[in-house]
């Protein structure tokens, strides 16, 4: 079943042109990671699914209905999480208030204090803390923490690496894993490719704000045409 | 300096302070969380001294007319905000002037409604005897109006600590953008607040009534105080607009007691080494 799916999008900044007619669908279930190099509109994908930054034309299906006009907040309500680039940690809340008000849309599933807590044990440690007192890492279990308190049905992951140990990101692929495994979706950003391509189920490659690549990760593991041309790599 | 100069002025001080951050206190976070600079404030905080006066005439209970006066003022307050200032969230030239456009607006429909005539205001019955400690003579009155302050600003941190609404408040001040991306109706926290901001003002026309009495104008002059308080303690900060409160309230009253020519500037020499040496204020954090 296709949960997201969008079609054509055009979306600016003031009056640059970011998106150029961009079209991907996520699947229910399914690792859909988004590659490309820096500044070519992943982000503004983003910011555009979740009502931040939205498409002057084109469409966004979620589970089948329109969301391209509505507010942040209510696309956050009909089961869409964001973990979102540079984590965005309230750093006036604590560990345990910036979990409680991911949990705001009041929906209900696995998800809640506890279970967030048996799937980081850091953070119960840290509960109390305020979240600018945290090291990166656990910023970014927090990040999908908070995220996950809202029980969502699609999880939007903008860079969850950026700036991480890589016995952190090793850490972070066992989570993908499992959060995967609990059937939820997810859209994945992300400039770390192998740790991508070990967790995606399909892959878009975005260059200059259009899509230049759609297909199996294994092609982009296996073909160094496909990752030269659109990757540099 | 004698102990009664002293204490006579640092009880005035701390009264008139009080006042100040009964106006403050919605101005910095109104301010912190929707951008928006309300020049308005203080012309709230005269409609409901007038509110309040006019009723206590008409023989209402003192306490009682303060607060109607302070729902008034949240009335009007609202109705202006979701008419006008609602659209203009982050843009602080537009909002800033909208607000001094009603600030005009509401300064001479108080003229109009009733007249130039200062009005002083009686405390009430019960608090109109002074207590006297050795030689030192002080108003119950302004003991009340400081105790009542303290008890606002308790509840006010209190509400902002605890409970889910002052989260979702804290948060916004934080990130409003990504608050909104977690599901949270940040709008209705603007409603809140404004209106909490437009209602405490109000309530305190009629409180501070018997300190800096009701007349046109009065807004105008309490306007820089406000905003002072708001740059020394921290735009958008709680615990900033309580204790810039007792900082200006403390330094104009002895300001004007000691060097009465230069008032506004024992105000603004600190408040200017503050914008230049810690633009954030005392408990502001770095935009």
């Amino acid at each position: 079943m296709t949960l997201l799916d969008v079609d054509d999008i055009h979306t600016y900044y003031e009056h640059s042109h970011i998106l150029q007619g961009v079209s991907l669908r996520a699947e229910g279930g399914q690792v859909t990671a988004l590659l490309g190099r820096n500044g070519v509109g992943k982000t503004t994908l983003i910011r555009s699914v979740i009502g931040f930054t939205p498409p002057r034309s084109g469409s966004i299906r979620f589970a089948g209905e329109p969301i391209e006009r509505l507010a942040s907040h209510a696309i956050a309500r009909r089961g869409v999480g964001l973990v979102p680039q540079g984590r965005r940690i309230f750093p006036s809340l604590t560990v345990e208030e910036n979990l409680r008000i991911g949990g705001l849309p009041g929906r209900s599933g696995r998800w809640s204090l506890d279970t967030v807590y048996e799937l980081f044990p850091r953070l119960r440690e840290r509960t109390g803390n305020y979240g600018g007192e945290l090291s990166g890492g656990e910023q970014q279990m927090l990040a999908i923490g908070r995220a996950l308190m809202s029980n969502p049905v699609l999880l939007l992951l903008d860079e969850p690496s950026e700036g991480l140990a890589p016995l952190i990101v090793r850490e972070l692929e066992r989570t993908m894993s499992r959060l995967k495994e609990t059937g939820l979706a997810i859209v994945l950003v992300e400039q770390n490719l192998p740790l991508a391509l070990a967790v995606a189920d399909t892959a878009y490659i975005i260059s200059k704000g259009r899509v230049v690549f759609h297909g199996d990760p294994d092609i982009i593991r296996t073909d160094d045409e496909v990752r030269t041309n659109h990757l540099g790599i | 300096m004698d102990l009664r100069f002293f204490a006579q002025n640092a009880l005035g001080g701390l009264a008139y302070g009080s006042l100040l951050f009964l106006i403050a206190s919605g101005l910095t976070l109104v301010f912190g969380l929707m951008r928006i600079i309300n020049l308005a404030q203080t012309a709230f905080y005269l409609l409901g001294a007038y509110v309040g006066l006019t009723l206590v005439a008409h023989g209402f209970d003192f306490w009682l007319s303060s607060v109607a006066g302070g729902v008034v003022t949240m009335v009007l307050g609202l109705a202006v905000y979701s008419a006008f200032l609602h659209r203009y969230h982050a843009d602080p030239l537009t909002s800033l002037l909208l607000t001094l456009g009603f600030a005009l607006i509401l300064d001479d429909g108080i003229l109009a409604l009733w007249g130039g005539d200062p009005r002083s205001v009686s405390p009430p019955p019960m608090l109109r005897g002074s207590i006297q400690i050795g030689t030192l003579v002080f108003p119950e009155y302004w003991l009340a109006v400081i105790a009542i302050s303290f008890t606002v600003a308790a509840i006010m941190f209190v509400s902002l600590r605890r409970t889910m609404l002052g989260v979702i408040i804290r948060a916004s001040v934080d990130d409003e953008e990504m608050a909104r991306g977690l599901g949270v109706d940040v709008n209705r926290a603007f409603y809140v607040v404004f209106a909490a901001g437009a209602l405490i003002a109000g309530i305190g026309g009629l409180l501070g009534g018997p300190i800096t009495s009701a007349y046109p104008g009065l807004d105008g002059e309490l306007t820089p105080l406000a905003f002072a308080v708001v740059i020394v303690g921290g735009m958008g900060s709680l615990t900033g607009a309580l204790v810039g409160s007792i900082l200006i309230g403390l330094v104009n009253a002895f300001g004007k007691a000691m060097f009465p020519e230069l008032s506004y500037f024992t105000i603004f020499v600190p408040v200017a080494l503050i914008m230049a040496f810690r633009p954030q204020g005392l408990f502001g954090r770095k935009q």
